[in-house]
């Protein structure tokens, strides 16, 4: 008899703690979104336009709260430091972090690593470590576009228009940030794609934060042929086209944004290089979320494909349907 | 040989183990059914949610597309018929109506046939190079010039703008006939509808939804806005749009990557283009889920609670029975308790019927035992009476013949002794005497006996005066006697000194009195086989009278008393009789009588 009442206790008791987990379920089912902080310079610049409404997209998706950050320029990897400290406070589970100039970035971010998953977009850490005359890929995760096949791509693209040979012609490149990863990357592939093709490297310059490429520009030797690698030089350079004193200069560059080619449609540069910004904002939000939803994932590079237009191309259905990425 | 052992489980927990399972199945079928019906319903409540808000969209945008339609009209019966179009009125009407619709148009522009623009607002200059006559939108309108054209999403490629952007777009085109400078010739009306008006409308109802979505396509399919757009351009998301588009208005079901979804597809009036929504019939939303923890505690809650009602009443039933059961086995056990009458009308019946039947087993096992003591008391009176007539019979020719040989004085003595055998014989009836007269019965018999046998033996008698006034059964030493003589010493010569000892005494609460001869004695068989109550068996003489008194002794006293003998060829025999020591008093003899074997 005893045993029947212990096995009627014990029965009643099962039933009740399973009833109260069931109930607690019923108040407290919502799983807590995983909070993904986004840190890219500019933050508020129509370059990212595509890039953000990738990140939107599978942050909807995945049901990921995104934090993007309200930023200017981030200079050097201090400011990009006290940054994600103060995500830190935020109680983020996880960075999308676009790397910032120097090479002190990459130790920085390294540590970081250790403590919360991190997905670099756009322009991978700096490392010292170089091999066959290019910085070696940082050890983090990326999520970007090979920005040395970018480089060599509108190489190929200067080349083609030419026959393949530039003999004697002179070419100017505009860089982008210095210190950057990105940037000696383009400029690394521009310079190899172009090696045997004759062309005379007349001069190279960065583009900076702090400096405009215009008036640089207007001290520099007239050239044939001007590559510009970076969007903002690239807009800035085709809005003040009529300011350039030799128009005879034939314009390629690399951008990111939707203005880069309206510029194009203008007739303001020959070619533009761009890379699927869409495709980089939905890749590391899908790779975090993987990362964030199991513990043992380890999280995989992604290289972002790259488009190469020309004015004749962007009515295209086919352009029209990687220019909606920017609406 | 196959046994089958089966666990025995009491009542109680039977009817709790029926009620216990009855009551999880019961439950879980009720928790699943209404799960299922509220899962139906709100489905059901999806669909029509679904249909109200496409019928209410396809209303907004068919609002939005007429009032599209009737700008177009306006434009072209009221200013473009009306006026011409060189003319500065002209362009001061077609400002005024961009500027009354600019939010919602993106330009209006006026093509004549061979794409040279004639007007456009806002004023701005036109792309070089644009090729107005590859355009599909001007193609529609100068092939099909009774319609007007709603062309697909597209960049549009007409103008500049001051801020280097694209502008998203759906044109709305037709054939217009117009008056340039008095001539009249056929020219195309290009209304450019901010794509963003579509869109808002629709991203409104795409918010929060479940899984749910709506999209836009015309007639052919092509998709005029998707959530997922980007992604089906990336061939990252299916949308089967192309069959969709050939749907009749209804609702309808399909299949995607192993989903299954319920569609409701509706119609936009004039363009042909559908409102589709989209409901994954699998995908189980908040809601739903809630709803599905709220049954699983309910069903629990309510087996929690049906369970412990069910310990009640299972107690309830069993309680009487378990307490019934219970008092039936002390009873079982030798207990006498009163047998448990109490719960329901039925137990209280039965505890009665079994109390009734053990009351009448009782009554009946102490009629058998009275029975079987009667029985006993009549065997032993039986073996009692098998000695007189045989004694009597040789004792009275004796007597015959000692009065037809004139001796009287012997004869007297003879009477006399044998009316002292008889009195005691008798004894009122009783059994139990005291030993002094059974002694004294000895004696009248041996007196008696020895006149018979002329003296040729002599008699001893050894008796320890203090068992005198104990218990024995009467007549248990003459048979004994008789054996002594008849197969002892009554043969034996007077020289031979044949001699009979009678001794009494007192051991340990026993009394032990032996009969001792020195006649010619047993063999060691026959000695072993005498006091054996067995026909088989031969008896030397009359052992029968020596199993009488063995087994009256052991009927009275118990199996441990009765008769021992001990014999030698031609050496002698001792019969010794083992009795208890039982005072000889009122009490005892009254118990005895009773025929209770004496317990000490």
């Amino acid at each position: 008899m005893k045993k029947n009442k212990l096995t009627f206790l014990i029965a009643e008791i099962l039933l009740a703690a399973i009833a109260i987990f069931f109930a607690s379920r019923i108040f407290f089912s919502e799983k807590p979104q995983k909070r993904v902080a986004v840190i890219i310079d500019n933050s508020g610049d129509e370059k990212w336009n595509a890039f953000v409404n990738g990140l939107k997209q599978a942050a909807d998706t995945y049901n990921i709260h995104l934090i993007i950050c309200n930023t200017d320029e981030i200079e050097n990897g201090t400011e990009e430091k006290n940054l994600i400290n103060e995500q830190l406070d935020n109680d983020i589970d996880a960075f999308i972090i676009q790397a910032a100039p120097g090479y002190d970035v990459h130790q920085m971010l390294t540590e970081l690593a250790d403590q919360k998953p991190v997905i670099l977009v756009a322009n991978d850490a700096l490392t010292e470590n170089i091999v066959e005359n290019i910085h070696a890929a940082s050890t983090l995760t990326k999520v970007m576009p090979d920005n040395y096949k970018m480089g060599y791509e509108l190489g190929e693209e200067i080349l083609k228009d030419n026959g393949a040979s530039l003999n004697g012609k002179t070419l100017g490149i505009v860089g982008g940030l210095l210190e950057t990863d990105c940037t000696m990357k383009r400029q690394q592939g521009l310079k190899d794609a172009l090696a045997d093709s004759g062309c005379v490297i007349s001069w190279e310059i960065n583009a900076g934060y702090d400096n405009n490429v215009m008036d640089i520009l207007k001290w520099k030797a007239e050239v044939d042929y001007l590559a510009v690698l970076d969007n903002e030089a690239l807009v800035q350079l085709c809005e003040r086209e009529q300011s350039i004193a030799n128009n005879d200069t034939l314009v390629y560059g690399i951008g990111t944004s939707i203005k880069s080619v309206y510029y194009l449609d203008e007739g303001r540069m020959e070619c533009l290089v761009m890379a699927d910004a869409y495709g980089m904002g939905y890749d590391s939000v899908d790779e975090i979320a993987k990362v964030l939803k199991g513990s043992v994932y380890k999280p995989d590079d992604h290289v972002i494909d790259t488009v190469v237009l020309r004015k004749e191309d962007i009515f295209t259905e086919e352009t029209q349907k990687f220019l909606y990425t920017y609406e | 040989m196959n046994i089958k052992t089966r666990k025995n489980y009491d009542i109680q927990t039977i009817i709790m183990s029926v009620l216990t399972l009855l009551t999880i199945v019961s439950s879980i079928a009720m928790g699943l059914l209404l799960y299922t019906r509220y899962e139906k319903a709100m489905k059901q409540a999806e669909i029509e949610a679904a249909d109200t808000l496409i019928t209410s969209t396809v209303y907004s945008v068919e609002h939005y597309l007429l009032n599209m339609r009737q700008i177009s009209n306006t434009i072209s019966y009221n200013v473009i018929q009306e006026q011409d179009v060189s003319s500065r009125e002209f362009n001061q009407e077609l400002s005024l109506f961009y500027e009354m619709n600019k939010d919602k148009l993106q330009s209006i522009a006026l093509y004549d046939n061979n794409g040279k623009l004639i007007a456009a607002e806002p004023v701005t200059s036109q792309k070089e190079n644009v090729d107005v006559l590859t355009q599909n939108w001007f193609t529609s309108a100068t092939e099909e010039i009774e319609n007007m054209h709603f062309s697909t999403p597209h960049i549009q490629n007409l103008f500049r703008d001051d801020a280097s952007r694209y502008h998203w777009v759906v044109s709305l085109s037709r054939s217009v006939d117009i008056i340039d400078g008095g001539t009249p010739r056929n020219g195309v009306l290009l209304i450019d509808m901010k794509y963003s008006g579509i869109l808002d409308m629709l991203e409104k109802i795409n918010r929060d939804n479940n899984g749910q979505y709506y999209y836009l396509c015309d007639s052919d399919g092509h998709i005029i806005y998707h959530p997922h757009t980007v992604e089906i351009n990336r061939g990252t998301f299916i949308e089967n749009n192309e069959e969709v588009a050939s749907y009749e208005d209804g609702i309808y079901e399909d299949r995607i990557n192993g989903e299954n979804r319920k569609l409701i597809i509706s119609t936009i009036s004039y363009t042909g283009w559908k409102i589709v929504g989209v409901i994954p019939i699998d995908a189980k939303n908040e809601t739903l889920i809630r709803f599905r923890y709220y049954i699983i505690t309910i069903v629990i809650i309510l087996i929690m609670m049906i369970l412990f009602v069910n310990k009640i009443v299972s107690k309830k039933i069993s309680s009487p029975i378990l307490k019934l059961d219970d008092s039936v086995k002390a009873y079982e056990a030798g207990e006498k308790p009163s047998i448990y009458i109490g719960g329901s009308s039925e137990i209280r019946h039965l505890g009665r019927s079994v109390q009734k039947s053990y009351e009448q087993i009782e009554a009946l096992m102490k009629e058998i035992v009275e029975q079987q003591n009667e029985r006993r008391k009549s065997e032993l009176d039986a073996l009692q009476s098998q000695i007189n007539p045989h004694f009597l019979y040789n004792t009275l020719e004796s007597i015959t013949w000692m009065i037809e040989g004139h001796r009287n004085e012997d004869a007297v003595f003879m009477i006399s002794e044998l009316a002292k055998l008889f009195r005691i014989s008798l004894s009122k009836g009783k059994t139990i005497i005291s030993i002094e007269d059974e002694l004294q019965h000895c004696r009248s018999y041996m007196n008696i006996q020895k006149h018979r046998y002329k003296e040729r033996f002599a008699i001893e008698y050894d008796i320890d005066s203090e068992i005198l006034t104990y218990c024995t059964v009467k007549l248990i030493l003459q048979p004994i006697l008789e054996n002594a003589i008849y197969y002892g010493v009554g043969d034996m010569d007077e020289d031979e000194d044949a001699r009979i000892i009678v001794s009494g005494v007192i051991e340990d609460k026993d009394i032990y009195i032996s009969v001792e001869d020195n006649g010619l004695g047993m063999r060691e068989e026959d000695v072993k086989n005498i006091l054996v109550d067995n026909q088989k068996v031969p008896k030397h003489g009359s052992g029968v009278g020596l199993i009488n008194v063995h087994t009256r002794i052991q009927l009275m006293f118990g199996e441990e008393y009765g008769l021992l003998v001990e014999s030698e060829a031609d050496v002698g025999t001792k019969v010794t009789v083992h009795l208890p020591a039982v005072p000889y008093n009122k009490e005892n003899c009254e118990e005895l009588e009773k025929s209770k074997i004496w317990k000490g």
